[in-house]
């Protein structure tokens, strides 16, 4: 299933400073081809940059990155590969949207009406427009439409979700998983919505300060790591939050929650020697992980 | 290596098209009609008899000859054209959606580039023609000044003059972030020759006072024109006047020719480096930022301080007090200029300091 | 027709399996019965498709399921034998989580036990009225 085709991400010990702040720190990352990838962080941790040096539209201090396995660097033939949602999609306000697919039918030579038209009966966008008269919405689902229509072999999205309502939600969601399942498109998502890339995303990386602090598939990290919840007869003598082998530890009186890869029967007689009348495993989400790699600052690796 | 791209091309042209209206419309309204109305001037004098060969040759001295109103406002408007051709993008990050497309920069820049340099050439062109036809249809009256040869020989200089201040100006204002700003230093830029020689033509005229007062003018005169003719040497954008100690015209057409060969590398160059991340910054590059802070402060403070200066002059009464008090009153008046000199620019200087950062926020 | 939690710490791949298992058990698919194309279940149940295929692959691995080229993919007609081992599996798992309710509401092990001893009892009881 993971194979390493053509069209992958590579991204080689990226580093990028703006003049106060340094954006990426040694970044290394991989996605598959034909995977959904989610990368996630807080606010400032450096996705969008990563995310915009991958599309060569800001330029790397040091490192490589590779689309396909060619730089992409001032190169059109890899671009061309890649279709690109932003945050804030930003177009040619004096340009209609007809004028718009004009622009990209003449600098996308596989661009396919009929999957624009396709995608506009779900969307509906209006003809006429202008594309400054937009609603923020309505300039994302052009965007989509617009990328997905050069038949991409890589969809990058940044926030896409973000400020679309929950019916427009599904329907992007559904249109992507449709576009992996019909034409293997290779999908990088940055997003806030955990609980959204935590139901299609196949592998996620998280990022904080730069760093990619964790990457891993979701399969993966739902089997290694375990969260746990320990009850305790009385006070343990043992400093429960320095214990190596807790990657995280929350408590409420003598109940804890921890996180951990090692949870075997080691562990659990030591435990027991410390009073340990009780343990049980929760379910662990993609949140719990985030909230662990943000929160400790270490990897969670 | 593909050069040139169906796709920017549409895009470019999109904006460029009103240009083309608008600059081919104001030279034949400012300038084909000044020359209309001259030829009609004249017309009436010869019929009424009392035609005057200096004022004739007055009126078409300043349409050929120096820089005519109508040029002056088509230099503004094409360098307005030129620094919005590259700083249109600066706005809205627009920059971030064309380098996501499937472009080389050069192809980008390239386009640009000719879209803005044909259209120039097309409205001036446009305008020049109107111009032919208008002599050839009244060459037996006319022909005492003009002449084809000469008609070619303006349109062939200030022809290279536009197109010189074009890529001029696009290369400033691919170091400067904010639209149109990069229009106004470039055309700081360009006068700037000028200007300073005026400036320093008083700051001499000062500290020579005692002998002007005297009566010896040569000595000053002299200083004068040098400095002039330096000033006119460097400033292509002068070439079309006819100031008598301009270099020749076929130095002068070579000089032009080989600045818009050497800019137009540095042109690609500069905006192929771009870091769009700074798009909004008053200077991109951090030395643009202290050209720009000593620049500024130091223009603003030699400007104040020949207005002071020249202030100075009438309030101590240069012209009228007694010879023996001139050398006096002289270094008073250089003394407070230099003094405000110093004032203003450190002032400036702060101010356009926090106005830089201001505009990184 | 299947569930996906995607918080809980079960993969959703497995549990696409055990979702899949989980309907033949109850008679909701019956073998034989066509079932919806990777495409067709990603967009239902809102999964990543190289999941389904993924899931799939393992059901048809273990003769839960075959595909039949040009025609789709069906339920084995050969399932069988595993059924009482999925079936024991979610006794267990629901018995934890009895036990646990238990605890919570204070009784101790022994009282466990007797509370199963009277419900055997008397469920075994109704049985047999049942049968007579």
């Amino acid at each position: 299933m993971m194979k390493r085709g053509d069209n992958l991400i590579s991204v080689i010990n990226a580093n990028k400073a703006y003049q106060y702040k340094k954006a990426l720190n040694g970044v290394n990352l991989e996605v598959e081809e034909g995977s959904i990838f989610g990368l996630i962080g807080p606010n400032g941790a450096g996705k969008t940059t990563l995310i915009k040096c991958i599309l060569d539209i800001y330029k790397l201090d040091s490192g490589e990155i590779k689309i396909g396995g060619k730089n992409i660097k001032n190169n059109p033939e890899a671009k061309a590969l890649i279709g690109y949602v932003a945050d804030e999609n930003r177009y040619f306000n004096t340009f209609k949207i007809d004028e718009m697919i004009k622009l990209y039918k003449m600098t996308y030579k596989n661009f396919d009406m009929d999957r624009f038209n396709e995608l506009n009966r779900i969307f509906k966008l209006p003809d006429d427009r202008s594309i400054g008269r937009l609603s923020k919405g309505m300039k994302m689902r052009l965007s989509l439409m617009l990328n997905l229509s050069i038949r991409p072999k890589i969809l990058v999205m940044d926030e896409p979700t973000s400020g679309l309502d929950p019916i427009a939600r599904k329907n992007l969601i559904q249109i992507l998983l449709d576009e992996v399942a019909e034409r293997k498109t290779t999908i990088l998502i940055s997003s806030h919505n955990l609980g959204e890339l935590e139901r299609i995303c196949d592998t996620v990386a998280i990022m904080n300060e730069g760093e990619i602090k964790y990457r891993d598939s979701l399969e993966n990290m739902k089997t290694s790591m375990k969260k746990i919840q320990i009850a305790f007869n009385e006070e343990p003598k043992l400093k429960i939050e320095e214990m190596k082998e807790f990657r995280s530890v929350e408590r409420i009186g003598r109940v804890y929650t921890v996180l951990t890869k090692d949870f075997n029967n080691q562990l659990i007689s030591k435990l027991e020697k410390e009073g340990m009348v009780f343990y049980q495993e929760i379910n662990l989400t993609l949140e719990d992980i985030f909230m662990c790699c943000i929160e400790k600052g270490t990897g969670v690796m | 290596m593909k050069y040139f791209s169906k796709g920017i091309f549409y895009k470019e042209f999109k904006m460029a098209k009103w240009f083309l209206f608008i600059l081919t419309g104001e030279l034949l309204y400012l300038f084909n009609l000044s020359f209309m109305n001259d030829i009609r001037i004249i017309k009436d004098a010869v019929k009424k008899g009392n035609f005057n060969y200096d004022s004739y040759e007055y009126a078409f001295n300043l349409l050929f000859r120096n820089t005519d109103t109508s040029q002056l406002l088509f230099i503004i408007s094409i360098i307005l054209f030129a620094s919005i051709m590259v700083g249109n993008d600066f706005v809205n990050k627009k920059y971030e959606l064309i380098a996501a497309l499937p472009y080389k920069r050069e192809e980008v820049i390239i386009t640009k580039y000719v879209v803005t340099v044909i259209i120039t050439v097309i409205s001036f062109t446009i305008s020049f023609i109107a111009v032919l036809i208008a002599f050839k249809n009244n060459q037996t009256l006319l022909s005492c000044y003009l002449s084809y040869g000469f008609l070619y020989e303006f349109y062939f200089i200030n022809l290279l003059i536009y197109v010189f201040i074009v890529t001029f100006t696009m290369l400033i204002q691919t170091l400067c972030g904010k639209n149109i700003l990069g229009g106004i230093f470039s055309g700081i830029f360009l006068i700037l020759p000028l200007g300073l020689s005026a400036l320093l033509e008083e700051v001499f005229r000062t500290i020579f006072f005692i002998k002007m007062r005297l009566g010896n003018y040569d000595f000053l005169t002299s200083i004068y024109n040098k400095i002039t003719s330096i000033a006119y040497y460097i400033s292509p954008i002068a070439y079309g006047t006819d100031y008598q100690y301009q270099l020749s015209y076929g130095i002068r057409v070579i000089i032009l020719i080989a600045c818009i060969s050497l800019l137009i590398y540095p042109l690609i160059i500069s905006f192929k480096i771009l870091p769009f991340e700074r798009c909004g910054y008053i200077s991109i590059y951090s030395l643009g930022d202290i050209i720009l802070k000593i620049g500024i402060s130091f223009c603003t403070g030699l400007l104040a301080a020949a207005v002071l200066e020249a202030n100075l002059t009438g309030v101590f009464g240069l012209y009228e007090i007694d010879i023996s008090l001139v050398q006096q009153y002289v270094n008073y008046t250089i003394f407070y200029s230099a003094l405000c000199f110093i004032g203003v620019g450190i002032f400036t200087y702060f101010i356009t300091n926090k106005i830089i950062k201001l505009s990184k926020s | 027709m299947i569930n996906i939690d995607s918080r809980s710490s079960t993969p959703i791949y497995q549990q696409i399996i055990d979702g899949m298992k989980e309907n033949i058990l109850k008679g909701i698919l019956k073998p034989g019965d066509k079932l919806p194309s990777v495409r067709e279940l990603s967009a239902l149940i809102t999964a990543n498709p190289n999941t389904v295929s993924r899931a799939y692959m393992e059901l048809e691995r273990q003769n839960v399921i075959e595909t039949l080229r040009g025609r789709g993919t069906y339920v084995s007609a050969l399932y069988q034998p595993r059924m009482e081992e999925e079936r024991m599996n979610a006794l267990k798992d629901n018995l934890k989580k009895i036990i646990i309710e238990a605890h919570y509401l204070g009784l101790s092990k022994e009282d466990i036990i007797n509370l199963m001893e009277s419900s055997y009892y008397f469920d075994e009881g109704k049985e047999n009225d049942e049968k007579r």
